[in-house]
């Protein structure tokens, strides 16, 4: 089933043209990545598939129901958002952070029940914050916030997954542990999971298919494999970078 | 769960003790056993006379200001995620100011101050509403600027009228702009509409507590975890404005309270908002009532403006927590 679609999407924002007529379709299981210069409109784009700024023409569908038609709360309980910046203006504790993801689910009165508390805190084992649980949230480093972030996603448990720069503040183990227990989670319950991306190995690595950016109004969609050619390369980030064949996956280094 | 609710207890504990204090002290001391025995319909005429008809009256509007104010405070602080928010930050105690001191300067019965400084507050409320929401987004800063700088004009108007009034209404009037429950007058209307209002706001406040701690993480947090922006803050901002209108109405422009006990709150029960609201009713109450007991028995038979003791009282208090909080977080 088409969990997530678009129709002859067009996005703007200020000067910029993101895109004039995206047509998506992202299936069950599918990993995509969203790549692009700064200021091309990665997160714009994201932002617009969750419904949190107004497209400039064109519909996004969630499970063929138009995403205009949802409310607010039907939509966090299919889709959940990473997003890149996090606001805390007053003092929390990382666990009562975490269970804000499942507002969503619970109705305005309830409580969160115990199991609401033991999935929060099985997603905190996941991104190995356990110990943190107790801890004031403005007293953690840049790494474990983005933790904390990623575990409030996982608590909330979306079918829709869209993260915006996943990796950063993360270690390199972090990086790659996070995206891997993301997306084998995604192919696991069928979720799907887009994410804007700026390393290339990683991109390689974990993503099926793959959204280029290059600006004004091109847009490439495809299997990322085949996307990551040194002129498409070449062209999205307009900088000359060699692809290098291993036995695993392409390696890439700018030249 | 446990210590939060301990912690709830023992404000309700707190407040019990404000209102015993509160009636046992003034000119003519009552021990305990004479409230207890007054309240049970028995003791001296002049007892009864003290303690229905003066103190009880007074300590009751003390205690729902305190309850209101501190309320509002904490939806302000939520609403616009800043956390020197308080109740007056937009504007509507100014807009009250203005109306009271014409009221004040145009010889009128407290009744009537009254209702002109609701009327103040009311004009002032929907002029942010209208400015702030205008065309466009309403985001926490520009909703926030709009205040301020309402506020800043309301106070130009005050200085004016200040400086232009005779001497004899000039000490009614800064009474009134320092918060003073002395022209708190109990009548059928404002023992109605005070607790019912207060009750209202609570349950709406306890309604949205879970949507306000989301929202507590920032708008765009809050929108992905399927939080209905725009009648949440819409709500938000009529509620607060309201509380604080009715409180500002009864008692004048009473600082500090609203910012700071929400804050002392926050570090002492949780800032989760289905304890912090309930918290906030309480101590906020027995802070004005324990405030407004010392203000009018320190130096009596002179009154002191509740506003100066609630700031003698409060700043030491939440610097020690605050210190305290800190340390805690450090050691952690």
């Amino acid at each position: 089933m088409r969990l997530l679609s678009t129709t002859d999407l067009k996005i703007e924002i200020a000067d910029t043209q993101v895109c004039e007529s995206l047509n998506l379709e992202c299936k069950e299981g599918e990993v995509w990545g969203i790549l692009g210069r700064n200021g091309k409109g990665k997160t714009t784009l994201l932002h617009t598939l969750a419904g949190l700024r107004p497209a400039v023409d064109g519909a996004i569908f969630i499970k063929n129901k138009n995403i205009q038609e949802l409310t607010r709360k039907q939509i966090a309980q299919q889709l959940g958002v990473l997003l890149q910046h996090h606001e805390d203006s007053f003092p929390c504790s990382v666990m009562e952070t975490v269970i804000t993801g499942r507002h969503p689910h619970i109705s305005n009165w309830q409580w969160e029940s115990n199991h609401d508390y033991e999935i929060a805190h099985k997603a905190l084992e996941q991104v190995q914050i356990s110990h943190l649980a107790d801890r004031p949230i403005n007293q953690l480093s840049g790494g474990e916030r983005q933790r904390v972030a990623i575990a409030t996603l996982i608590t909330q448990n979306p079918q829709i997954l869209l993260l915006d720069e996943p990796n950063s503040h993360l270690d390199l183990k972090y990086q790659i542990q996070t995206l891997e227990i993301l997306c084998r989670q995604v192919k696991n319950n069928n979720q799907i999971l887009l994410m804007t991306l700026h390393d290339l190995n990683l991109t390689a690595r974990f993503c099926d298919k793959l959204i280029l950016l290059l600006g004004d109004n091109e847009v490439l969609i495809g299997n990322s494999l085949d996307l990551l050619n040194e002129s498409n390369l070449q062209r999205l980030y307009d900088y000359p970078i060699s692809r290098i064949e291993t036995d695993t996956y392409p390696v890439f280094s700018a030249k | 769960m446990r210590k939060p609710l301990t912690i709830l207890v023992l404000l309700i504990i707190l407040s019990i003790a404000s209102f015993l204090f509160a009636l046992s002290v003034g000119s003519l001391p009552l021990s305990y056993m004479d409230i207890l025995e007054a309240l049970k319909g028995g003791g001296s005429d002049i007892t009864q006379t003290v303690i229905f008809e003066l103190r009880l009256p007074r300590a009751y509007v003390a205690f729902l200001t305190g309850a209101l104010l501190s309320l509002a405070g904490m939806l302000m602080q939520v609403l616009l995620r800043n956390p020197l928010a308080d109740p007056y930050i937009l504007g509507v105690s100014g807009g009250a100011s203005v109306g009271a001191m014409l009221a004040i300067s145009a010889g009128l019965v407290s009744s009537l101050i009254s209702a002109s400084a609701f009327i103040g507050a009311l004009i002032s409320i929907t002029l942010v509403f209208s400015l702030a929401h205008g065309r466009g987004s309403w985001n926490p800063s520009r909703l926030l600027l709009t205040g301020v700088v309402l506020a800043a004009g309301w106070g130009a108007i005050i200085n004016f009228i200040l400086s232009t009034s005779p001497n004899q209404s000039l000490k009614e009037m800064l009474f009134w702009l320092m918060g003073d429950l002395s022209f708190a007058h109990s009548d059928q209307l404002s023992n109605l509409t005070l607790p019912l209002l207060l009750i209202i706001g609570l349950t709406l406040s306890l309604l949205m507590a879970r949507s306000l701690n989301v929202l507590s993480r920032g708008e765009m947090q809050a929108s992905v975890l399927g939080v209905s922006l725009k009648p949440l803050r819409l709500s938000l901002f009529l509620l607060a404005s309201a509380l604080t209108a009715i409180a500002v109405t009864q008692a004048g422009s009473i600082g500090f309270v609203g910012l700071i006990v929400p804050h002392m709150m926050r570090l002492i029960i949780s800032s989760d908002h289905r304890w912090l609201a309930p918290a906030c009713v309480f101590a906020g109450g027995s802070l004005l009532l324990l405030s407004d007991t010392l203000a009018r028995s320190i130096i009596a038979p002179q009154q002191l403006p509740v506003g100066v003791i609630t700031a003698f009282i409060g700043v030491p208090l939440f610097l020690f927590l605050l210190s305290r909080g800190y340390k805690q977080q450090a050691i952690s």
